[in-house]
């Protein structure tokens, strides 16, 4: 895998392309072993800092 | 009016404020200034022009290349851990080179959806919001490790250091401010050359860029007196006058309320006069020899509230502020007529006693304002208003059918705020009132000395809330020798409360030098602790015998704000952007919007990213962009956010750092080992970041490849325990916003071979 943010190869990466876009040849998904795979998710939220709910003042 | 030949001044307020509506002071010090003959000010709003500017196409090129120079993520490779020296750049670097990809081509569209039409689409409003925060992370990371947030802004140097402030000034590298002056606001002073310059210093966060834009003027234009003053310059404006080197960001400071000492000061430089007789002045006289002596000044008479012009904020950039509307502040008291809190020092930031303006006077110069800038709508900039007030303004108000709407701070006031009360309020424009509730728990509201009690602070948001104002409580979080279970019964109150409290600012206690607290620290069983070395000294820590601890009262902090995100409407998922943009939920609320109203569509937005039905179908989301990365992300983030990382840092208020913080840290949060994960940006989700391992990558690109969800699933057709598995998968995705249900697509059943019906 590339480090660079990678744009071009999916739609998955890039702003310019539309996921469904019609006009894009689509690769064949390539078959993965789904029980096999580790698919945590970890989403990260933005904490809010103690100062920052003071919004009202600032 | 008394015509004078032109004597050029230039009143600034310097970044960082918050960039959706413009700030009092200055219109203020302007409408004083031309009455009394001197009609050539000008205003400059400092930090508007820097947000504008840093949220540019171009300017965000030039940090994305800035970053990939500065802070390049191959730089973490090949080593055996992370030490916690090395998180926060980490951790700014891999936000910056997953999230800078598009953001220069968004950013403009962004700034029109706020400041236009787009703003009322909740979608496009979260949207353009989350794209302004990448914006200002990636102009961040480019000098890091100074951070710009629409609330705040820090360097690596110390606040309460004058020796590091001053540094601050010099640092091109980490302080973004040296070029932009140099480059935009110098070039324009150069030509006008004014002969008094004027710096609002409201907050910690203006002070390294106020000092920054002195010592530019102080170089370019020496015949220019550079005053300074504002609220967090009557805190520790004579610390200020008395370090080092200060005198060549400086001439001059005004303390406490502007109007009159800054009138004295132009006329006295004018006449080439001496400024020992301008009262509430601290002054630089620089004698011959070259010596600099600070001489502090009598203080000045207050001005008669009444008799003050109305604010003047011509020549202020209205249209660019980032709101679709602007919403004028207007003072209608200064100071506070209850005066007894007794951990609250604005009375002293303020100035001495109590002053008010007549309801009709209000009204007067409310009409003048919605006249001359076209809108109705007004934040009343006041500590609280007197009972009497709060049944006279709205009168006045509604006699006069002034049909405007506001917002303002109150103090609970039973029996103002009873139901008629409320429904007068209401009627006569009042959208939003923020009342300091602060603790459900009454023997702490007693050693505080608020003089209210939960029962009574609850009916009066009832009956606001019922009269279809939106209610907002201040709360506090460890107050001296409050106990865990206190904090805890207070969010609980909260909570219980949700359906009457729309909001809650939630804060931790902490100790300034002109509270009470401070001087009295046996009143509360607390001892307070001195920083070595800190001449710009403000705020301290202290040690309490009874209670929370200060690092425990950060905890809590966290546990009731989570608390509050899971149970408040406007605090879910990324509706809370609009709790955090200061006046954009007032807007909807004044353009007819019920809270009611808007707090079931934040409910609707959050559920729809939690609960999809089994059988939807997804695709993958548009404008992902992913990085690897060779350390857990969420394990970094999880570790700086702890409060002990959390101290190393400036803290919002205070721009300081705690004393051995790092040290603290370093030992108790350890290191991370290095693993491969996959840091995923989606600009249209409600968390900007997401943390995949390889294999949920792959599966995301199996996703994307098969176009759906149901395609996925038609041409590998799994066993039931994989399906079950990836469908799990695809809807832990939707709830980070990676992938987006598809309207009117179902899966097919499980037993089931086909593609998706339409």
């Amino acid at each position: 895998m590339e480090r660079r943010p990678d744009r071009d190869r999916t739609s998955a990466h890039s702003d310019a392309s539309p996921t469904n876009d019609p006009s894009k040849p689509k690769p064949k998904p390539v078959r993965l072993d789904l029980e096999r795979l580790d698919l945590t998710v970890e989403e990260v939220e933005e904490r809010i800092r103690p100062g920052e709910t003071n919004v009202f003042d600032k | 009016m008394i015509q004078r030949h032109p004597f050029p001044i230039d009143l600034v307020f310097p970044p960082q404020g918050h960039f959706t509506q413009p700030y009092l002071a200055l219109p203020c010090l302007s409408a004083y200034l031309k009455e009394n003959g001197y009609q050539d000010v000008e205003l400059v709003d400092a930090s508007i022009e820097a947000y504008d500017r840093f949220l540019s196409a171009e300017y965000l090129e030039r940090c994305a290349a800035k970053v990939a120079q500065r802070l390049p993520l191959d730089a973490f490779d090949g080593r055996t851990e992370l030490d916690f020296d090395h998180m926060e750049r980490f951790r700014v670097a891999s936000e910056a080179h997953v999230a800078a990809p598009g953001l220069a081509e968004r950013v403009e569209g962004a700034k029109r959806v706020v400041r236009g039409e787009g703003f009322w689409d909740r979608d496009a409003y979260l949207e353009a919001m989350g794209t302004l925060y990448a914006g200002l992370r990636l102009v961040s990371a480019a000098h890091f490790p100074t951070v710009l947030t629409p609330h705040n802004f820090t360097m690596g140097y110390a606040n309460d250091r004058s020796e590091e402030v001053l540094s601050a000034t010099l640092d091109e590298d980490q302080n973004p401010f040296v070029e932009h002056f140099r480059t935009t606001l110098l070039p324009r002073l150069l030509e006008r050359r004014p002969r008094l310059v004027g710096l609002s210093v409201i907050y910690g966060s203006q002070l390294i860029p106020a000092l920054t834009l002195g010592r530019l003027i102080k170089e370019h234009l020496p015949e220019c007196h550079v005053t300074a003053g504002g609220g967090f310059l009557a805190y520790i404006g004579e610390k200020l006058m008395n370090a080092p080197g200060m005198d060549a960001c400086l001439d001059s400071i005004i303390f406490h309320e502007g109007e009159r000492p800054l009138l004295e000061l132009a006329r006295t430089l004018e006449q080439r006069g001496s400024l020992e007789l301008i009262g509430s002045l601290t002054w630089f006289d620089r004698e011959e020899d070259g010596h600099v002596r600070t001489v502090v000044n009598a203080p000045q008479h207050p001005l008669k509230l009444e008799d003050a012009p109305v604010p003047d904020f011509s020549g202020l950039p209205l249209d660019r502020y980032f709101s679709p509307e602007v919403v004028l502040p207007y003072d209608v008291n200064r100071g506070c007529y209850y005066g007894a809190c007794t951990f609250c020092t604005l009375p002293t930031v303020i100035g001495p006693g109590y002053r008010t303006r007549s309801a009709s006077r209000i009204v007067d110069h409310v009409l003048e304002l919605k006249e001359r800038h076209g809108t109705r709508n007004f934040n009343f900039i006041t500590d609280c208003m007197p009972p009497g007030m709060i049944s006279d303004l709205p009168q006045e108000l509604i006699a006069r059918e002034a049909d405007i709407r506001y917002w303002c701070d109150a103090r609970v006031e039973p029996k103002a705020y009873d139901p008629e009360g409320a429904r007068r309020l209401f009627e006569s424009g009042c959208r939003k009132l923020l009342f300091g509730f602060e603790t459900a728990t009454p023997r702490l509201l007693k050693l505080m000395k608020k003089g209210q009690s939960p029962r009574a602070t609850l009916e009066v948001a009832r009956n606001c809330t019922e009269a279809g104002i939106s209610v907002t409580f201040y709360a506090m979080v460890g107050f001296p020798t409050e106990t865990r279970e206190e904090a805890r019964h207070t969010a609980r109150f909260l909570v219980d409360n949700a359906d009457v409290v729309r909001e809650v600012s939630l804060q931790t206690f902490h100790i300034d030098e002109v509270a009470r607290t401070y001087h009295h620290p046996d009143e509360f069983g607390i001892t307070v602790l001195d920083g070595a070395g800190t001449d710009l000294q403000l705020y301290h820590d202290y040690e309490s015998a009874r209670g929370m601890s200060q690092s425990e009262a950060a905890e809590m902090f966290d546990e009731m704000m989570g608390e509050l995100r899971q149970h408040f409407p406007l605090f879910s998922a990324d509706n809370v952007l609009f709790f955090m943009q200061k006046s954009h939920y007032f807007l909807h609320l004044a353009r007819g919007t019920t809270p009611d109203e808007f707090a079931a569509a934040c409910r609707e937005r959050a559920q729809a990213l939690t609960d999809p039905e089994d059988d939807a179908d997804f695709a993958v989301a548009e404008g992902l962009s992913r990085v690897e990365i060779p350390y857990s992300y969420a394990r970094c983030v999880e570790k700086l956010a702890h409060p002990l990382a959390r101290a190393i840092r400036p803290d919002f208020m205070t721009g300081r750092y705690v004393h051995g913080a790092a040290e603290r840290a370093r030992a108790a949060l350890g290191t991370l080992e290095p693993t491969t994960r996959v840091l995923v940006h989606a600009p249209r989700a409600a968390a900007p970041f997401t943390e995949l391992r390889p294999d949920g990558l792959a599966l995301l690109d199996a996703l994307d490849a098969a176009g759906s969800l149901s395609e996925l699933l038609a041409a590998w057709d799994p066993s039931p325990a994989g399906r079950e598995r990836l469908i799990e998968f695809v809807h832990r995705l939707h709830r980070c916003g990676l992938v987006r249900r598809l309207a009117g697509r179902t899966l097919p059943s499980g037993d089931t071979r086909v593609g998706a019906t339409h």
